[in-house]
């Protein structure tokens, strides 16, 4: 089985992988380097960015999957497109960026809280790739982010476990991306869509897939 | 009072706000970054302090864990609000900024 439909990389944005994430001066491929490494030794401009860490965490939890499924496919399948990977970690070092600050209400004039973009849009993520068989390709955020309570259209691309049932993991994403969002911004989520974009397999233990 | 010490003061405070996870540099990387080069080893303050025709504004980005941002962005302010009356700068503009929320 090949994943053979690339995530797009989101939209034009300087933090690509060819560029540095956000302005850290830290590209995709060193932050890759550091986790590789244990994060050791420690690099407090790396530990200290918000940006920086989104991207670690999102390597981190994609980066199992994606090694067994690159050995895999490189066994059984050559001509598995391996920029898949890419481009889903493109996408992601783009969502990573900070971005426009969403507000938070404050009873207090004088105090201004606000939740990055950024950390909505690994919100987003992290919750879709939570759902047992799902792992998410693209996130986007769609609408006026700079109001409280104005209304927004959350627009995710998945990739679905071979054998997994298709509606219902795209209903579990919709239902925890939208609880994340619920909880923890005042945005109001208008629609949450879902579209499966791609079927992905696991190798198991014994040299099969799941 | 340094402003150093105070952004020190206000870090230690918001850390221990409950569902505070962690606190992330609020300068940009490059300023950052050069102001390392001007203190050599010592630890910089995450918390930025920004004067502006005597008025203090402080900005602090965090990293949150409890069910509710908003929440813990309020307590996050109302903790720097603290060390600032104790310090005498009540009128100083705070802004708290969430910048993950973590698993």
């Amino acid at each position: 089985m090949t994943m053979d439909t690339p995530p797009p990389a989101g939209e034009p944005d300087d933090s690509t992988s060819a560029g540095t994430i956000g302005d850290s001066g830290y590209t995709l491929e060193d932050l890759s380097d550091y986790s590789d490494r244990g994060r050791e030794p420690a690099i407090p401009a790396i530990d200290d960015n918000a940006e920086c860490q989104s991207v670690l965490a999102s390597i981190e939890r994609v980066g199992a999957l994606s090694r067994d499924l690159v050995a895999k496919e490189a066994t059984d399948h050559p001509a598995l497109d391996e920029s898949w990977f890419g481009s889903l970690f493109a996408a992601i070092s783009s969502e990573a960026k900070a971005g426009r600050d969403i507000p938070l209400s404050s009873p207090d004039p004088r105090t201004r809280l606000s939740i990055t973009e950024g950390a909505v849009r690994e919100l987003v993520r992290a919750a879709g790739d939570g759902v047992d068989g799902a792992l998410v390709g693209r996130c986007q955020l769609h609408g006026d982010l700079d109001g409280a309570g104005s209304g927004i259209r959350v627009e995710l691309s998945i990739s679905v476990l071979l054998g997994a049932p298709v509606h219902e993991v795209a209903a579990l994403v919709r239902q925890r991306v939208y609880s994340e969002l619920l909880a923890h911004t005042e945005l109001a989520v208008e629609a949450v869509d879902v579209t499966v974009a791609d079927v992905h397999v696991i190798p198991n233990p014994q040299g099969g897939t799941e | 009072m340094s402003d150093d010490e105070l952004a020190i003061l206000i870090e230690t405070a918001v850390r221990g706000v409950d569902g505070v996870a962690t606190v992330y540099s609020a300068l940009p990387p490059l300023a950052r970054s050069a102001r390392q080069l001007t203190a050599g080893t010592a630890t910089l303050p995450l918390v930025a302090l920004a004067r502006k025709g005597g008025l203090l504004t402080v900005t602090v980005n965090v990293g949150v864990s409890a069910p509710q941002a908003p929440a813990t962005a309020s307590a996050a302010a109302i903790a720097v609000r603290t060390v600032l009356d104790a310090a005498g700068i009540p009128d100083a503009e705070v802004a708290i900024r969430v910048s993950r929320v973590h698993d």
